[in-house]
C-alpha cells in the first residue's frame, strides 16, 4: 500500500511543514495550512495533536501546544482539520503527536484519523518494538508509520527501524528538541542518509532545526524531504495579526 | 519476562537519539554495576558515608496506644542527608563516574532526590544540574538552599503544574540536548528501562536489612510491610526480598490529596488507567483525551501522576495491596507519629504511618507491621505551619 507514496515521495521531494492543530485557534490553524498548501510551500503537511508533556519538543512548539490545549482540542479536532484540509487539497496529511493520547483509544483513534482521510502517523515517543506491537492493526486501518533516526543511532538499530517504516524516515537533524538552529551538519546527515539508503530506498526527510528556504534547500540536496514546523509556529507567534506574510518570509 | 519489562509494563517509550545514551548505561549497569568491585566501593559509601545500615525501631508507644499488632520502623530517615533518596544517588552518580560522564542531571520533587544527587556529585567531583517545579521550589525552600550549599544549579520549571512531572520533562529535554556528556540520575523506579531495575536494585539494600532484621529480632516473617508511593523507589526498595514470602502482606500508600476526584489527588494506581509517560508503559492519571491530569498531593514527593512500572505488574497481579491516604490522614499520622515516638516523619512517609494507623488495631497483639519511614520531616515543617495557620 506504501508502494505508490513512496515513490511520489522521492520524486516530489516534499516539503514538510508541521502545524499545531489549534494554534493560534482551530480555524486560523485551518486556513495557515491552506495558505501553506495553496502557494505551494507545503507538499505534506503533518497535522499536530497537542499534549500535556511533550518532551522532545523546544520552546516554542511547546507555547503552541499549551495553547492548543487550552482551546479544547482533542484528536477529534485534529481529524477535522485533516478531513477538512483534504477536501481542499488531496496531499498526504499525517498525524502527529506523543503516544499516550493516540494510545488513551487506540482503535477508536485510528478509525477516526483513517476515516479522516490522514496517510499515517508520526510518534516520537514510540520504540521499536511497540511499533511492531501496533504494525497489523495500522495496517487494518491503513495507515503509515514513520521512523525516527538520530544522528546516534547505530546501524543495527536502523536496519530494525528502516524495517518497521511504512512511511517515511524523519531524520532528526542534531542532538536538542526541536526549534530553529543556525548550523546543521550537512555532511554527517549526508553519510546518514546514505546509510538508511543502503538499506532500503526507503524516503527519508530531514528535520529539527530548520528555519529557511535555503536550509529546506540543502536538506533536499542531500536527502527527499525537509521538514520544518518551529520557524513557522514561530512566526505565528510572534506575529499575530500578518502572519501569512512571515510565513512567507521563511519559503522565499 | 521480555527485557525490560514487567509483565506489561515498562519498556523504553523515549526518542530516538536517547536510545542510545539509555543503551549505553544499560551496559555499564550490567557490567560496571553488577562487578564486586563497584559494590563493594558503593557498599563502603553507603555504610561509611551514608550511615547503613539503619535501624529497624520498634515503636512501643505507638504500638501500645494503637493497642493492636507491633509496629516496626525502618529508619531510612536516619541516612545522610533525611532519606532512602542517597541508597540511589551513590548507586548511579558512582556508576556515572566510572561510565566518565562529567555532568550529572537529576529532578526532584520534595527535593530529597536533589539534595541526595548534590550530595553525591559533590562528594565525587561532578557537575551537578537538578530540576525542580516552581510550586516544588516554593514550598521546599529549605533543600534548594541546601542544594545551593552543595554546590548544584536548582533550575525552576515554569511549565504545566510546576511540579515534578514538570521537572522530568526538563530534564529529559536537557539529556536530549546534552547526551554525549550528560547522565540523567532519576530519582525514582520510573522511566525508560533500565531505571526501574537499576533503582530498584540500588534500593533493594532497605528490604534485605529488613528482613535480616526482623527475623533476628522476632525469629518470623512480619504480617504487613507498608510504603507509601510517588514514583515507588522506597515502596520496591523494601517490597523486593519479601515478594517471594506470600504470606507476608505488601501494601503501597498513595497521595490520596483532598479526594478521589481526578485531579484532586495523585493515587496513580487506585484511581489511574494504563498509559505512556516518561518513557514506560505504566499506570497514568490521565484524562479522556490521553491528556495527563495535574495531580494535588500535600507531599510534594507523591504529587506525581505516574508510577513505576514494577508496582503496575505487582498491583496486576495482585501481590501488593495497593491503597491511599488523604492529605489531612497524612498529617493526623505526622502528628501521631511526632508526639508517641518523638520522629517527626517526611509527609511522604507519614502516609504510610496512616495505614499502619488504620490496620494496627484490628490485628492481633503478637502481628507485625513494619512501615518503612522513608525520610525525616524537617523539610516538610513550612507546609505544616501553613496548614496549621
Amino acid at each position: 500500500m506504501n508502494k505508490d507514496f513512496w515513490d511520489t515521495f522521492k520524486k516530489t521531494k516534499p516539503t514538510i511543514v508541521y502545524l499545531t492543530v489549534g494554534f493560534p485557534t482551530y480555524s486560523e490553524s485551518v486556513e495557515i495550512a491552506k495558505f501553506l498548501v495553496s502557494n505551494g510551500y507545503a507538499q505534506i503537511i503533518e497535522a499536530g495533536i497537542p499534549f500535556s508533556d511533550p518532551i522532545a519538543d523546544g520552546e516554542v512548539i511547546q507555547y503552541s501546544t499549551q495553547v492548543a490545549l487550552k482551546n479544547g482540542i482533542m484528536i477529534d479536532d485534529v481529524a477535522k482539520f485533516i478531513e477538512e484540509l483534504k477536501s481542499f487539497r488531496d496531499i498526504p496529511v499525517f498525524a502527529m503527536g506523543y503516544y499516550n493520547p493516540i494510545y488513551a483509544n487506540l482503535e477508536r483513534n485510528l478509525e477516526k484519523l483513517k476515516k479522516s482521510g490522514a496517510q499515517g502517523l508520526i510518534i516520537p515517543d514510540i520504540n521499536v518494538e511497540e511499533i511492531e506491537a501496533i504494525l497489523p492493526l495500522l495496517k487494518e486501518y491503513g495507515l503509515l508509520i514513520c521512523g525516527f533516526v538520530a544522528p546516534n543511532t547505530n546501524e543495527k538499530r536502523m536496519k530494525e527501524i528502516v524495517r518497521k517504516t511504512t512511511g517515511f524516515i524523519y531524520l532528526v537533524s542534531s542532538y536538542g528538541t526541536t526549534g530553529m538552529r543556525d548550523y546543521l551538519n550537512w555532511e554527517s546527515l549526508r553519510n546518514i542518509v546514505q546509510k538508511v539508503k543502503g538499506i532500503e530506498n526507503v524516503p527519508v526527510a530531514i528535520g529539527f532545526g530548520i528555519k529557511n528556504a535555503e536550509m529546506i534547500r540543502k536538506a533536499k540536496e542531500i536527502s527527499d524531504g525537509a521538514i520544518i514546523g518551529s520557524a513557522v509556529i514561530n512566526a505565528i507567534k510572534n506575529s499575530p495579526s500578518n502572519y501569512f506574510s512571515e510565513i512567507e518570509k521563511i519559503f522565499k | 519476562m521480555r527485557k525490560g519489562w514487567f509483565g506489561n509494563f515498562g519498556g523504553k517509550y523515549i526518542p530516538e537519539v536517547l536510545v542510545p545514551v539509555i543503551e549505553e548505561l544499560e551496559k555499564a549497569y550490567y557490567t560496571i554495576g553488577k562487578s564486586k568491585e563497584f559494590r563493594k566501593e558503593l557498599w563502603y559509601l553507603l555504610k561509611n558515608y551514608a550511615g547503613r545500615p539503619t535501624p529497624l525501631y520498634f515503636a512501643k508507644n505507638l504500638s501500645e496506644y494503637l493497642g493492636g499488632a507491633k509496629i516496626y520502623l525502618k529508619r531510612e530517615d536516619l541516612l545522610h542527608t533525611g532519606a532512602h533518596k542517597i541508597n540511589n544517588s551513590l548507586g548511579q552518580v558512582l556508576l556515572a563516574k566510572k561510565m566518565g560522564k562529567k555532568r550529572i542531571i537529576a529532578e526532584t520533587g520534595a527535593g530529597q532526590h536533589g539534595v541526595a544527587t548534590a550530595t553525591a556529585c559533590a562528594l565525587l567531583n561532578l557537575e551537578c544540574v537538578i530540576y525542580m517545579g516552581k510550586l516544588d521550589v516554593e514550598r521546599q525552600k529549605p533543600n534548594v538552599f541546601r542544594m545551593n550549599i552543595l554546590g548544584a544549579k536548582v533550575v525552576p520549571v515554569e511549565k504545566g503544574s510546576c511540579t515534578l512531572k514538570d521537572a522530568i520533562n526538563e530534564a529529559m529535554r536537557d539529556w536530549i540536548e546534552n547526551v554525549e556528556t550528560t547522565l540523567y540520575v532519576i530519582g525514582s523506579a520510573v522511566g525508560p528501562h533500565p531505571y526501574p531495575t537499576m533503582v530498584k536494585d540500588f534500593q533493594s539494600v532497605i528490604g534485605k536489612e529488613t528482613l535480616k532484621q526482623i527475623m533476628k529480632i522476632e525469629g518470623r516473617l512480619p504480617d504487613k510491610v507498608i510504603a507509601c508511593v510517588g514514583g515507588g523507589s522506597n515502596a520496591i526498595g523494601i517490597f523486593a526480598p519479601f515478594i517471594k514470602y506470600k504470606e507476608v502482606e505488601l501494601i503501597g500508600v498513595e497521595g490520596g490529596g483532598k479526594s478521589p476526584k481526578l485531579g484532586e489527588n495523585a493515587a496513580t494506581l487506585c484511581f489511574g488507567k494504563v498509559g505512556i509517560l516518561h518513557g514506560a508503559k505504566s499506570y497514568l492519571l490521565y484524562d479522556e483525551n490521553g491528556q495527563v491530569v495535574e495531580t494535588h498531593s500535600i507531599s510534594a514527593g507523591l504529587d506525581y501522576p505516574g508510577v513505576g512500572p514494577e508496582h503496575s505488574y505487582l498491583k496486576e497481579i495482585g501481590r501488593v495491596r495497593y491503597t491511599y491516604a488523604k492529605d489531612e490522614e497524612a498529617l493526623e499520622a505526622f502528628k501521631l507519629l511526632s508526639q508517641k515516638e518523638g520522629i517527626i516523619p517526611a509527609l511522604e512517609s507519614a502516609h504510610a504511618i496512616a495505614e499502619a494507623i488504620k490496620l494496627a488495631p484490628k490485628m492481633k497483639k503478637d502481628q507485625i507491621i513494619i512501615v518503612n519511614l522513608s525520610g525525616r520531616g524537617d523539610k516538610d515543617l513550612g507546609i505544616i505551619m501553613d496548614y496549621i495557620h
